[in-house]
């Protein structure tokens, strides 16, 4: 069932990129439809050649990391725009299709769920060649551009899960950071555990295009199945509601 | 005993109220707390620039509570594995060694601490020195501290997170909404005699709200915190 949708969006950044990928991104999602609400900043004292954007900003200083700035990102925007029904919180490194916004509005939601637009390769076979919105392998591949209800909102940032999540400090390459990078698997491991589900789309709404992760992070692979920016998004409605 | 401490402040301030608090809670032993500010234009952080601290800018203005609320968050984010949480306003004078003084005291169990003592809350210390149940209405957050257990209920209350839908208390009045989430979960709030903390604004709140009325138990800025120890012996 569609309803009708009002919006709050996010787009989590870091100075390095103000020249790079960061404006990119911003023109794709003026494309995709998406009014941005919000720049969040890290590691920044001021947001000096963020004005030509027209957008409000929180800076932080020095840098919190990927999934810091993410999550007050989102406890901001639901903050600032308590009434809407869905939030967006972007990442500085995507394009996405034309109108996605519209066709978001379009498809049906699931209650208990939330939207990655980024489809990962591994996701992809899920698909099984339809066109449409699918449930993920439940792992949270990539935070480059999620959708949530505002419930959803309210159920990730109250969950136990995230209020544990900087506390953990993980083996491996990512030993060091104590749960700082890593935005996705922490939230879907926060939906799963209240018996949501991760949905992912075929093709893929975006593309990301960060060469290098801000966070030294392996670069993510590209999505196979992304149409690319000039494709219209309301065009899948007919077969993908 | 590691305390993760910060100031939430609005722009309006920085050259009044906050140099004052600045100096105050240096003396206090919290010489380098992170600023949470509420700023009105793109180059407020100019007038930060003195400050030498780490530092978060809202534009525009977030408001009281939502200031509040993601300054713990964020305290908690950068320091997850510190023992306390102590969030101050910034309109405040403390005692000196008050850091100090914290550290040495036995935390409340069950319970969060609030170091501004309102006279309504003053008669039920009984005469008696350190931390007291108060009267579970949640009077100022002038400067709030929390352990763990008790974080993690405020930072995962639905109650304040669904606050900002309400039609006219939405930004405000948060001091209470904490009280009524600790309470909900079985904790209650502690305030302290003396109080800990003195309100220095002369003016109305930053949300327009009656001026705080002065914590009568407050033993002045010169009051070594320390010397409470021997009183409790």
């Amino acid at each position: 069932m569609t309803t009708e949708c009002t919006w709050a969006v996010g787009v989590t950044t870091v100075l390095e990129r103000i020249d790079t990928v960061f404006p990119r991104t911003m023109h794709s999602l003026c494309d995709g439809g998406f009014c941005v609400n919000r720049l969040f900043i890290d590691g920044v004292k001021e947001a000096q050649g963020y004005e030509q954007w027209g957008v409000e900003v929180t800076c932080r200083y020095p840098n919190i990391a990927t999934h810091g700035n993410w999550l007050l990102g989102l406890y901001e925007l639901s903050i600032r725009y308590p009434h809407v029904t869905h939030y967006a919180m972007f990442q500085d490194d995507l394009i996405c299709c034309k109108n996605l916004r519209e066709y978001l509005e379009q498809s049906n939601k699931p209650d208990l769920g939330y939207f990655n637009l980024y489809t990962f390769p591994t996701n992809q076979q899920r698909a099984k060649g339809k066109k449409g919105w699918f449930e993920s392998n439940q792992r949270g591949l990539g935070a480059v551009g999620l959708v949530f209800s505002s419930k959803a909102v309210e159920v990730l940032l109250t969950h136990p899960h995230m209020f544990n999540r900087p506390k953990c400090l993980r083996k491996g390459k990512r030993s060091t950071d104590g749960g700082r990078k890593r935005v996705d698997g922490g939230i879907v491991e926060t939906f799963t555990n209240n018996g949501w589900k991760e949905i992912c789309h075929n093709p893929s709404l975006i593309q990301h295009t960060g060469v290098k992760s801000s966070m030294g992070n392996t670069r993510h692979p590209l999505a196979s199945s992304f149409p690319g920016e000039d494709f219209d998004a309301m065009s899948l409605l007919g077969g993908a509601k | 005993m590691r305390i993760a401490y910060g100031v939430v402040t609005v722009v309006d301030r920085v050259q009044t109220l906050l140099p004052k608090t600045l100096d105050s809670l240096g003396a206090a032993g919290f010489d380098k707390p992170r600023l949470f500010v509420d700023c009105d234009t793109f180059d407020d952080h100019l007038k930060y620039e003195g400050f030498d601290l780490d530092i978060v800018f809202h534009y525009p203005r977030l408001r009281t509570m939502g200031n509040w609320i993601t300054a713990l968050w964020e305290l908690y984010i950068r320091n997850p594995r510190a023992d306390r949480y102590l969030l101050f306003e910034d309109d405040i004078i403390a005692y000196r060694n008050l850091k100090e003084y914290l550290e040495k005291t036995p935390y409340p169990q069950r319970g969060y601490c609030n170091l501004y003592t309102f006279p309504e809350n003053q008669k039920l210390a009984k005469g008696n020195i350190g931390w007291v149940e108060s009267n579970q209405k949640g009077y100022g957050a002038l400067g709030l501290m929390f352990d763990h257990a008790a974080l993690q209920i405020v930072l995962g209350s639905k109650l304040l997170i669904l606050k900002p839908i309400h039609p006219t208390a939405g930004h405000k009045r948060h001091d209470g909404a904490i009280c009524v989430t600790m309470q909900s979960a079985g904790f209650k709030e502690y305030i302290h005699n003396p109080s800990l903390l003195q309100h220095s604004g002369r003016t109305v709140s930053t949300l327009g709200k009656n001026k705080h009325p002065l914590a009568s138990s407050f033993r002045g800025a010169d009051y070594d915190a320390l010397e409470l120890l021997g009183e409790k012996k």
